[in-house]
């Protein structure tokens, strides 16, 4: 198994090195158990993690991961009411109505309602 | 695009918008930024004022060019400082004449930083502008720099970073390989280096290289593609040309290492005992 290695980042970030070797040292915890390694983490456990020095720069660091291949994004559009969640690999591939089975109508996609995940590609 | 954390915007509505991104690469970034921003709130920005300090013999037109770029930022107010236009004798003169440039910009910062206390202030210097600043920080450390971008450096390539007081948390010298200016500074005259042809090589810096000469910074795509990053968010994006670069020119290497100031002041030194 390859390790993971974020490092080359903190040369591209150099002010959230800290956050990088946060989130580093989080996907390897889960890269070695194997119970967490399909686990997908949302933006605020992310966020919890790294703490990053501002939401923008979390973006580039998380498409810097995505575009090489490290990380796989998902899009999860959770149903509150009814506890439903679809799940999306593109973000243009969300419908703007999603068939709720439990209610047995379709009902309209409200931007709120999705979250980004992420996990190890591997 | 639209502030959608304060709107209840339909899919189809944020999509439109999305869809007018035409990279896709940029408009990637801006779904994952939205989507962010609509789960964890928009963020409260500190305010940044961008500074930028010309260099010698120009009235500075690129100053304009990063104003525009930031014109619609909200976040980001854009000051350029001058100090009238400075001709080549006074720049060659080590005595006297550098001091008023540097005082005048002295006194621009403290203006900035007391009227904007709670701002974050981000220092763009070219050429002769790299020299003041690197006086201003060594001299004035009340004046609080969070980011430095120098670019056509003429700062000394052994300057002691460690030893400024408030050292700015990011320096990023963007460094031009073609650029014969910092190597003629440093060969005809006292004070000045050339690290912005050679870099400074210093862990307290970080050397950016690039094929270009002394005024090709200025260049829109440049600006775009590697000052905004870095000025927005503190990310340095990395330059194409750092992987394969080549030998400065011949030219570049032989004016370095010949002593023409001293041969200068030898030759009027004897002038002067002659007559």
């Amino acid at each position: 198994m390859a390790t993971l290695d974020f490092g080359f980042l903190s040369h591209e970030f150099p002010n959230d090195a800290d956050a990088i070797a946060r989130l580093n040292s989080f996907f390897c915890h889960t890269q070695t158990d194997p119970s967490h390694k399909t686990l997908a983490f949302g933006i605020p456990r992310i966020y919890e993690i790294t703490h990053p020095c501002s939401q923008p720069v979390l973006v580039r660091i998380l498409t810097r991961l995505v575009d090489l291949g490290m990380l796989k994004e998902l899009f999860r559009v959770a149903s509150e009411e009814a506890g439903l969640v679809w799940e999306f690999s593109r973000f243009e591939e969300i419908p703007p109505t999603l068939f709720d089975t439990l209610r047995g109508e379709e009902v309209a996609v409200d931007p709120k309602q999705i979250r980004l995940f992420y996990q190890l590609n591997c | 695009m639209p502030d959608f954390t304060k709107s209840n915007a339909k899919l189809e509505e944020i999509s439109s918008y999305l869809d007018a991104i035409k990279k896709p690469k940029d408009r990637e970034m801006a779904i994952r930024a939205t989507l962010i921003a609509l789960e964890m709130g928009k963020e409260v920005q500190e305010k940044t004022i961008v500074v930028l300090i010309h260099g010698i013999r120009t009235f500075a037109e690129w100053q304009d060019k990063v104003k525009n770029e930031f014109s619609q930022d909200l976040n980001i107010t854009v000051i350029a400082i001058g100090y009238d236009y400075f001709d080549l004798l006074r720049f060659w003169c080590p005595w006297y004449f550098r001091n008023a440039p540097i005082r005048r910009v002295e006194q621009q910062l403290r203006n900035i930083t007391s009227e904007n206390s709670h701002a974050k202030l981000v220092v763009v210097a070219h050429s002769f502008g790299t020299y003041i600043i690197s006086k201003i920080l060594k001299s004035s450390p009340d004046i609080r720099i969070e980011r430095l971008l120098l670019c056509g450096s003429i700062i000394k390539t052994d300057w002691r970073w460690d030893l400024v007081p408030q050292r700015p948390k990011l320096i990023l010298n963007d460094v031009g390989d073609r650029d014969i200016f910092p190597v003629l500074a440093k060969a005809t005259s006292w004070g000045y280096g050339a690290s912005g042809t050679f870099g400074f090589k210093a862990q307290e810096v970080n050397d950016r290289f690039h094929h270009c000469k002394h005024s090709d910074f200025f260049e829109l795509d440049h600006i775009k593609n590697y000052w905004v990053p870095f000025l927005k968010e503190a990310h340095i994006a990395q330059s194409d040309y750092s992987a394969s670069r080549i030998q400065p020119s011949k030219i570049i290497k032989i004016v370095n290492v010949v002593p023409l100031k001293s041969l200068l002041a030898g030759l009027v030194l004897l002038g002067m005992m002659t007559y």
